[in-house]
């Protein structure tokens, strides 16, 4: 399997959502699952080309579900993570950890 | 059409119909949000879809707006060259059965020898200006929408710029007329009406 490619900040923020939301994670669900942790609300647009840039590098994998009546009749498409995304994300984040370590951040406070 | 169907229909010109399908069944989901939000949503969503349906193959895009203009070219010809034979057919047999008698007409017939009027300028402006500017660029958004279904737009900008540059180096020259780089954007804009028109035609659900 070739080496899992570098992610940008708001890539691994959608990974570990997916991750988090496990079985259920969609737009709407990952969208508020990224809110609630991060305090932030990506706009729909952004959330979606991240999720078709991250399907194009084969980190998640995408799926549709049945269509169903709340959403006029239109299916959801439910994301899970790859073992290549679990990877990169896991790599990303010991990188993002040795970085921290052993830190005494401005104002004192420890990493 | 509700507003649901308007943006799906938008967006599945700048990707997958399912992907248009269950991105806007995510909005409708988040209804509470606003119809400003919702239009918003689906102008950036439909702009940042349209950017990578751009970049994903820009160079094959390329050379498939050259390949069209050539076609174009060749199209405009013919169907120049068809509606100007056809016209000054009508325009002279008119002005021969107006002005000679029955036993004129039938002595010219014997000689194969006719007064044969030119058509009048204007007559040929307009066969080329409607060829050239409408119909040839119309049936080659047709023939367009059969081979980058779902990329009509971009291909509809990239045409823009394409042809701007083939029309500035390598201008269709007519009988009087060129296709100036300024009037490509109304040939783009036929050639995206002719692409719409095929992609809703094959298929109709995509309407209603």
């Amino acid at each position: 399997m070739a080496a899992a490619p570098p992610l940008g900040e708001f890539e691994q923020v959608v990974l570990l959502a997916i991750l988090r939301v496990g079985a259920d994670a969609y737009g709407v669900t990952i969208r508020r699952e990224i809110t609630e942790c991060t305090e932030r609300e990506p706009s729909p647009g952004a959330l979606y080309t991240t999720l078709d840039r991250l399907e194009e590098k084969g980190l998640v994998a995408s799926k549709y579900g049945d269509p169903t009546p709340e959403r006029g009749g239109r299916a959801k498409r439910y994301f899970t993570v790859t073992a290549r995304g679990g990877q990169a994300v896991a790599r990303a984040q010991r990188a993002y950890q040795r970085l921290m370590k052993g830190l005494v951040l401005p104002g004192g406070a420890r990493a | 059409m509700r507003k649901a169907d308007v943006a799906e229909t938008l967006l599945s010109l700048v990707g997958s119909a399912e992907r248009a399908r269950s991105f806007v069944g995510d909005l409708i989901e988040e209804r509470e949000q606003g119809r400003v939000w919702f239009w918003r949503s689906v102008t950036r969503l439909w702009l940042a879809m349209l950017g990578r349906d751009l970049l994903s193959a820009p160079l094959a895009m390329a050379i498939c707006c050259v390949v069209a203009w050539f076609l174009y070219m060749l199209l405009s010809a013919v169907l120049a060259l068809t509606g100007y034979v056809v016209v000054t057919l009508a325009w002279g047999i008119a002005y021969v059965l107006n002005n000679h008698t029955g036993l004129e007409l039938f002595a010219d017939l014997l000689r194969i020898r006719f007064n044969w009027p030119p058509i009048p300028d204007a007559a040929t402006y307009l066969i080329q200006a409607v060829v050239l500017f409408v119909i040839a660029p119309f049936h080659i958004g047709r023939s367009s929408a059969r081979f980058w279904r779902g990329h009509e737009v971009s291909l509809a900008v990239m045409m823009l710029v394409v042809w701007t540059g083939m029309a500035a180096f390598v201008p269709v020259v007519g009988i009087g007329i060129t296709a100036r780089p300024a009037m490509v954007p109304v040939m783009v804009m036929f050639v995206l009406a002719g692409a719409l028109l095929e992609r809703f035609r094959s298929t109709p659900a995509a309407l209603s």
